[in-house]
């Protein structure tokens, strides 16, 4: 090596704040997301329960009173298939699509944290995959009381939360997770939907205590139960597993909670670590 | 570059012979594969031209330099400091990717602001800077358009405007003229000529020497992940004059022109591959083709055209290799 150079004693510059990085990216990545096709193919997805809902309005509300429905079209349709489709458009690009995209030099070329750029990108479509199941959720809601607002009671505005909740949560815990698999899979989709349909989906549904494995398992567990409606698709799960296992619904969201702020970090550092070799 | 530059408020002033860069026995293995082979070099203000073939580790040794790859073995040093240790050091540094890759729903300019500000620049400020890069790159008519939409060219000069926006101290550009057009070589050409007599050190990847040629005379020749050759252009033209030529002559009788060029001095072989196809291998070309047209009229043998078969880096690469064996 060469003499030291004049600057060698020149401070370091600090690199730039994780919120200002944070901020900028999310900002970002939601203005990117909007922009995206994808969104408008998973919008179409979250348009189905609405579809569901104007057919049990015209003709099957004497089958099914409200809370039976929207426990059954929650059970079946968001839990089982809305939460993992969205979790999977918006969680596997996460930093996937920079990679892809090989856009991913620019950010590594920045005095940024990874983890802020991680961090950003991954509050970015957490925020708008639950905002999307969101508006689908209030739009059910909207429909299924238009005219007929006798459907509200309190019981029912309690179960409607409860499921709301249920569902947002699942929602970011595997969009979470579904970037994991975009930092640490080189086909992220194909184990996604691996994982989702054949791990989740099944495991979740064998009696015994292999079931509490499953994130599905907790997620369903913390949902409200009703002990009062008849011919739910979810009273009928849990009948037809009579040895469910006996986990309290407290136990469950906290599982759920902390696997929404472990996936975080696992990715984030993963991603920290990992090096792109991108050609 | 006779004067200290001073440059943006985060970069250091550097003055000519400070050693901006420093690679210190850099190796890089991908599996079994090397891609850099205990590369040492030390990199000063001004251009500096990387040149070798393409798959030669030009692209290796720049991600290296700007710390996108973990070395397998010796270490950068920026500015006396170690890149992979403070990603602080990120702000000296821009960086010109070789791949054709941009955010293409962006415009130009938010492209370079959001570029900007991750540097830490304020709106103001990352607004200002974008717009003085648009500008030194001719963008500034098409700044509000998507870069989707940018041609070929215009792609190349944004990735340039965005790895020199924030005035950094290293600037890396790898293979930055791939799909220009003439106009916009030469645009970028005077720019990168500019940057280096502001004091900047930037380093171009290419495999064309005439390109490098064109805007500096201080290249690193690398072959195989080996630095072969360190230096002046000019040296290098005389290993390639000096490295023999295969020079294909088309001609009536090849056999006769054999017998006349067998004897002279700047021909060290010649071979008949068919009755009108010559191969002569020369160690002084330039001498060789002035003297040619002499020697077919002298000689009576007519000339039909000739090819040179080698004037590359691609032999001259092979001719430094068994040079040094």
């Amino acid at each position: 090596m060469s003499a030291p150079p004049l600057n060698a004693d020149r401070p370091i510059p600090a690199p730039v704040p994780f919120g200002t990085v944070f901020q900028l990216v999310f900002a970002q990545a939601v203005r990117d997301l909007v922009r995206r096709r994808r969104l408008l193919f998973i919008a179409f997805a979250g348009l189905a329960p609405l579809l569901l809902t104007l057919l049990w309005r015209n003709g099957a509300t004497e089958v099914l009173d409200a809370s039976a429905f929207f426990s059954n079209l929650v059970g079946t349709l968001y839990l089982s298939i809305l939460v993992y489709l969205v979790g999977l458009a918006f969680g596997v690009p996460t930093i996937h699509d920079e990679v892809e995209g090989r856009t991913i030099t620019y950010l590594l070329t920045r005095p940024i944290s990874r983890v802020a750029v991680y961090a950003g990108r991954l509050a970015a479509v957490q925020v708008l995959a639950a905002v999307l199941l969101a508006l689908s959720l209030v739009l059910c809601f909207a429909f299924m009381v238009v005219g007929d607002f006798g459907v509200v009671d309190v019981h029912f505005v309690k179960q409607y939360v409860n499921h709301v909740w249920i569902v947002l949560l699942a929602t970011m815990v595997f969009t979470g997770l579904f970037a994991i698999f975009g930092v640490v899979f080189k086909r992220p989709l194909v184990w996604g939907v691996a994982y989702a349909f054949a791990w989740e989906g099944v495991v979740s549904k064998i009696p015994g205590q292999m079931q509490t494995w499953t994130l599905e398992f907790h997620v369903r567990n913390v949902m409200m139960r009703d002990e009062d409606v008849q011919g739910s698709m979810i009273e009928f799960l849990r009948q037809m597993m009579v040895e469910n296992p006996d986990v309290s619904p407290w136990v469950s969201t906290g599982l759920l909670l902390v696997a929404l702020v472990a996936f975080s970090i696992i990715g984030g550092l993963v991603f920290g670590r990992r090096e792109y070799v991108v050609n | 570059m006779s004067v200290p530059t001073t440059m943006g408020p985060e970069t250091p002033v550097m003055r000519p012979g400070t050693a901006v860069l420093e690679c210190d026995a850099l190796t890089r293995w991908y599996g079994q594969v090397i891609g850099v082979n205990s590369v040492s070099c030390t990199v000063h203000p001004g251009v500096t031209g990387l040149l070798g073939l393409n798959g030669a580790g030009k692209s290796t040794l720049f991600k290296l330099m700007a710390g996108q790859l973990k070395p397998s073995k010796g270490r950068v040093l920026l500015l006396g400091h170690d890149l992979a240790h403070d990603i602080g050091l990120y702000r000296w540094i821009g960086f010109c990717p070789e791949q054709d890759a941009l955010y293409e729903s962006m415009t130009g300019r938010e492209m370079l602001v959001y570029l900007l500000r991750l540097h830490g620049l304020s709106p103001r400020e990352a607004g200002a800077r974008a717009e003085g890069a648009l500008v030194r790159t001719h963008l500034i008519d098409d700044a509000d358009r998507p870069v989707g939409g940018y041609s070929k060219g215009m792609r190349q000069k944004i990735k340039l405007a965005q790895a020199m926006a924030h005035d950094p101290a290293v600037i890396f550009l790898d293979e930055p003229f791939n799909g220009m057009d003439p106009v916009s070589r030469h645009e970028s050409m005077a720019l990168i000529r500019e940057l280096g007599a502001e004091g900047k050190c930037v380093l171009v990847s290419s495999h064309i020497l005439h390109e490098v040629e064109q805007m500096t005379s201080t290249i690193l020749l690398i072959q195989n992940g080996r630095i072969l050759a360190e230096g002046n252009v000019s040296d290098i033209r005389d290993l390639v004059e000096r490295h023999p030529h295969r020079i294909a002559i088309e001609t009536d009788d090849a056999r006769a022109l054999a017998a006349i060029l067998i004897g002279a001095e700047d021909v060290l072989g010649v071979r008949v591959e068919a009755p009108t196809r010559l191969i002569v291998e020369s160690n002084h070309p330039r001498l060789f083709f002035g003297r040619l047209p002499e020697v077919a009229l002298d000689g009576g043998v007519p000339i039909r055209g000739y090819v040179t078969e080698d004037d590359d880096l691609k032999s001259l690469f092979e001719y430094l290799v068994e040079d040094g064996s």
